[in-house]
């Protein structure tokens, strides 16, 4: 047979076709577009936030790597060396820490050692800027203006030099020290940096594990559990040691897989946005083929026409979409979040070759795929036919008489008659919509106040800094306690009791206590040091800690077996911190464990452990024995000159920087202004915001843009309903439906969508969301909806639901009288 | 003084079209008495339909008035005239015009059920008799034929007891049989319900069963032209 060569005319019938279907030309265009955009501008928004929540939690961390190992052996660091997944790993090592200065008697500095991977590669990025160098001499030390100010020195820069008291392993020296360099950035910054030579001579070794620190970055993304348990198993930990995978990288796996979830989301929004579009578009234009078949178009011809004009409405749709989108992820949102004046370094859009292909290659399937049915329809329909067809979305062919009012009844009849499209619509908004909570879930579970916490979230932790001290003052005594209680602005105030106490040798409690923690913590054996405790407790001093009800309360909660509040309250029992030993429940509890005033020692008292705790928070000095928690009362009862070596503070108001203002000034005030510390978690939200840079803003962009596309998507889809209604509409308008009637009908109907959508997202979505937030959520936040965006969403979808329709009517309605518009279509 | 159901005074209506006006109508005086039938014939696009829709408020003239049942038209809101056309005009198109997603019972009682009124049940059964549509209560318009459809869309417009029916070439898409058997069911119910009706027509044999012929050109009432069926 020989080749019929008229695809020049199939084209320039494509071509002309599309200019004469001008309207419907830019809605299916309109639509590619959108779905372009989307995908371009989501993903790479996303991929930007992605990776600048990589940064956050490099700056939180104030390191660059994916695994810390505490103590390590020569053996572990030569394995390391070789092994080929690591591409760089560092040491940094606790040599110590500041007891006091001529300025500060309780600096809280520690003594650190970075070898030059640690120092010059991990830590590089946390840093914004270093002045001087890394110290080699002994007396030499790299410190922050923080660490500085903690020990009295704050106006001291590079080349100044001070005196300070320190402690090494084994002793307590006094030597001045000169800066060689001062550093700022992210990440803890209450250290001073020694040389090498310092810690070669300060008793400690990298593989004890009170100091090495061993930081590994691995070439790897993220590694699956399976293989981060053959590192750790290959690594053939001692009983102290811990290697700990850094947050990001531990649940990596599950964060990709949680992404990829919301990339898969995000393409169905788009793929239901085009095909809706199209199938409309083309389905709505059989008429139109019908009549090039009559006139001799052959079904290839068609099929040639229908996808060429695909093709080029694919292409025009795509191209200006990840223009558009291009343009958004790399100018328009850099310069919206400069413009709002927001700081916090540049914005560094990420962008991804895959996601220009990804991008090409979904909108070209799903044009193709969107495109199948109608081609077919156009295809097998018989000329006749499709000359007198009119679309009949309801296939029915009888239905019951339905009772009640007639607008609401039309309403829903519109809805049910096409109940794929109408899901189709309502899918796609409700992805939309959760797909949008979903990222606003996210971003306020990442927001800067999620990572602040203070124990039983408390505003502000005074603490007593001489509780450490051979000398213990009344830092924080009750007539400042009450000072604060009395301030405006306070609510509570609850104060945390202690007394140093020694925990005498019984076989029962004692002597597998101690056996457990010198497994745990000490380099000797126990049995060396056995006799000496059973001689000398004196030696082994500990802590007995009161607390009052409510304090008492709010652990109790927190236990996983909560303890008999009476026996607690009334002295009879305890609850002992665990210091990281390895316990059974039987171990501790319902045992005796007996204590004496350390200054007192014929003041003997015993107590029934109850519990076990973890927090740290109940700690003061953290001796080889337990730290003893019991009723307050109990130290009351027992001294008048009672030692407060913690008080939480709340705030009517959280983060009420005045009231926080007024409690430090008493304390500046106070006998002892230089003797306490304090966390504050306006302080820490302040460090957090930093770290955080823009991460927020970017995040809120990606959810922005998917709620602008699924309303465009409504928008797009209400307006074509109503368009290919009109006819209908004019027709019950002749037959005396008002305009006020037609009105309500469209209302009734968007509020139908509305409630389809909302009852889809918050059963179906609200899962997808929560399993996304699941997989996505490694800090382990808890998961709540945030109230504010969804009533924002919940109101915009209301408005659009009802507006759309009423401003679509008015306009067509515009466009002439009822009998011109039953005309046109006749 | 005779009583007049429809009356149109000095009626026009004029068009764009592109850079040309079009008169569709020119002038019409046209008075139609209580009860009566009147057939409207003439060639497309002479103005027939450009009336018809101007007696029912479906199109606003350009000049002059229009009366129906003593009302003036032209000086209603869209809402008033809304309301006018559920309760005084039963309309009857070329293309049947049903809502294709209402069975026949639910597109017959809609007027009744938009004016908030209570529907007479008796009345629907009696209709549904009278146009043999008892055993398509529950079918929907797409599973009709064109004569059952029309025969629907009378039923629709009789269903609210309206002043005057308005007919735009109500058997244009049907054949001749069925023309006949609808234009006769239309006739026996009109006068049963003792009903004014206005039809427009191409088929002189239909426009025979009208007590009053009526011819348009133009845009004018031919003078001259009126003149009462031969019965």
């Amino acid at each position: 047979m020989l080749k019929n060569n008229n695809m020049s005319v199939v084209t320039r019938m494509a071509r002309r076709s599309l200019k004469s279907n001008r309207r419907r030309s830019i809605s299916m265009i309109l639509a590619i577009f959108l779905a372009a955009f989307m995908l371009f501008s989501v993903l790479t928004v996303g991929a930007t936030y992605f990776k600048m929540q990589r940064i956050q939690d490099m700056r939180i961390s104030g390191i660059e790597c994916d695994a810390m190992m505490y103590g390590v052996t020569r053996e572990q660091h030569e394995m390391c060396e070789k092994n080929a997944d690591i591409r760089l790993s560092g040491v940094c090592a606790v040599a110590g820490y500041v007891k006091s200065t001529e300025r500060d008697q309780t600096p809280d500095v520690g003594l650190l050692w970075a070898d030059e991977n640690y120092w010059n590669k991990m830590k590089k990025p946390a840093m914004r800027k270093v002045e001087g160098s890394y110290p080699e001499k002994e007396n030499e030390i790299m410190v922050t203006k923080k660490a500085l100010k903690e020990c009295g020195y704050g106006d001291l820069s590079v080349g100044d030099h001070f005196q300070m008291t320190y402690g090494v392993k084994e002793e307590i020296r006094e030597e001045t020290f000169y800066i060689s360099g001062i550093w700022d950035g992210y990440g803890p910054k209450k250290e001073f940096y020694v040389s090498e030579k310092f810690y070669e001579r300060c008793g400690y070794q990298l593989s004890d594990v009170a100091s090495g620190r061993y930081a590994i970055d691995f070439k790897k993304n993220f590694m699956t559990q399976k293989e981060q348990t053959a590192f750790t198993e290959s690594m053939h930990l001692e009983k102290q040691q811990a290697l700990i995978f850094v947050s990001d990288f531990a649940y990596a796996a599950w964060i990709l897989a949680g992404a990829t979830g919301l990339i898969l989301v995000t393409c169905l929004c788009a793929y239901l946005l085009i095909y809706n579009m199209m199938y409309l578009s083309v389905s709505g234009n059989v008429r139109y083929y019908g009549l090039l078949q009559t006139i001799g178009m052959s079904e290839r011809q068609i099929r040639g026409l229908v996808r060429k004009q695909m093709f080029t409405i694919g292409g025009i749709g795509a191209c200006v979409g990840i223009l558009l989108g291009y343009g958004v992820a790399f100018f328009l949102i850099p310069s919206i979040v400069k413009s709002i004046g927001i700081r916090g370094g540049d914005i560094e859009i990420a962008f991804h070759p895959i996601i220009l292909i990804l991008t090409v290659l979904l909108v070209g399937v799903t044009v193709w795929t969107a495109s199948l049915k109608p081609t077919k329809m156009a295809m097998k329909i018989s000329p006749i036919e499709a000359l007198r067809y009119r679309k009949v979305e309801n296939k029915k062919r009888t239905h019951r008489t339905k009772r009640g009012n007639p607008i609401w009844r039309l309403a829903k009849e519109q809805l049910i008659k096409d109940k794929k499209k109408t899901g189709v619509v309502i899918i796609s908004f409700s992805l939309s919509l959760s797909v949008f909570l979903c990222i606003m879930t996210l971003l306020s579970s990442q927001g800067a106040r999620t990572y602040v916490h203070n124990y039983m979230e408390a505003d502000l932790i005074l603490k007593n800094d001489m509780v450490k001290n051979e000398e213990q003052l009344p830092v924080i005594d009750h007539n400042l306690l009450s000072e604060i209680s009395k301030l405006e602005g306070v609510r509570e105030v609850h104060p945390v009791y202690f007394k140093k106490v020694i925990v005498p040798w019984e076989p029962e409690f004692a002597d597998q206590w101690m056996r457990e923690f010198y497994d745990t913590w000490m380099r000797i054996p126990y049995e060396d040091e056995r006799e000496k405790y059973k001689e000398h407790p004196e030696e082994f001093a500990s802590s007995i800690v009161g607390i009052d009800r409510e304090t008492f309360e709010y652990l109790n909660a927190e236990l996983e077996q909560p303890v008999d509040e009476k026996a607690f309250l009334s002295g009879k029992s305890c609850i002992v911190y665990r210091n990281g030993l390895n316990f059974s429940k039987d171990d501790l509890i319902g045992k005796k464990v007996t204590c004496a005033e350390y200054e007192n020692i014929t003041d003997v008292h015993t107590f029934e452990i109850a519990g076990d705790t973890d927090e740290a928070y109940y700690t003061a000095i953290l001796g080889y024995p337990p730290t003893i928690i019991v009723s307050d009362h109990v130290i009351g009862e027992r001294d008048t000159q009672q030692i407060i070596s913690k008080v939480s503070i709340f705030y009517d108001k959280e983060y009420d920087r005045q009231t926080e203002k007024k409690v430090l000034e008493i304390m500046q005030k106070s006998q002892y202004p230089k003797d306490f510390s304090y966390d504050s978690r306006i302080e820490e939200l302040k460090e957090i915001e930093k770290a955080q840079g823009n991460m927020p803003q970017i995040g809120f962009g990606v959810a922005l843009i998917l709620a602008f596309i699924g309303t465009l998507n409504y928008i797009n889809t209400s307006v074509g309903n109503i368009q290919r209604r009109w006819t209908e509409i004019s027709v019950m308008e002749s037959i005396g439906m008002s305009q006020k009637q037609v009105k309500n009908m469209l209302i009734a109907e968007g509020c139908l969508y509305f409630i389809g959508t909302w009852i889809l997202t918050m059963t179906a979505g609200l899962a997808v969301i929560y399993l996304l937030y699941q997989l996505l959520n490694y800090r382990g936040v808890n998961f709540y909806l945030p109230v504010l965006p969804a009533l924002v969403a919940n109101a915009v979808m209301t408005f659009i639901c009802i507006s759309v329709p009423l401003i679509t009517y008015q306009r067509f309605e515009k466009q002439g009288t009822i009998a011109e518009r039953i005309r046109e279509e006749i | 003084m005779e009583s007049w159901m429809v009356q149109t005074k000095n009626l026009k209506k004029y068009y764009r079209l592109g850079e040309n006006r079009v008169k569709a109508l020119n002038g019409v005086d046209f008075t139609v008495k209580e009860r009566e039938f009147v057939a409207i014939i003439g060639k497309s696009g002479s103005g027939k339909s450009t009336l018809l829709h101007m007696l029912g408020g479906l199109d606003t003239p350009t000049a002059g008035e229009v009366f129906v049942d003593g009302k003036n038209l032209a000086v209603m809101t869209k809402e008033q005239l809304a309301v006018f056309r559920r309760r005084k005009v039963g309309f009857i198109f070329q293309t049947y015009n049903l809502v294709q997603d209402l069975n026949v019972y639910e597109n017959i009682i809609l007027p009744i059920e938009l004016d908030g009124r209570y529907v007479d049940k008796e009345f629907i059964e009696e209709l549904l008799r009278l146009l043999k549509l008892q055993e398509k209560r529950e079918a929907l318009p797409s599973t009709l034929s064109g004569g059952q459809q029309q025969r629907v869309a009378i039923a629709r417009a009789i269903a609210t007891k309206p002043a005057i029916i308005l007919a735009d070439e109500p058997t244009g898409n049907l054949d001749t049989e069925t023309s006949h058997d609808v234009m006769g069911l239309l006739k026996i119910v009109a006068n049963k319900f003792q009903q004014t009706m206005i039809l427009i027509t191409h088929d002189h044999d239909i426009a025979q069963l009208a007590d009053r012929i009526v011819r348009i050109e133009d845009g004018k009432l031919v003078k001259g032209s009126e003149r009462h069926a031969e019965k």
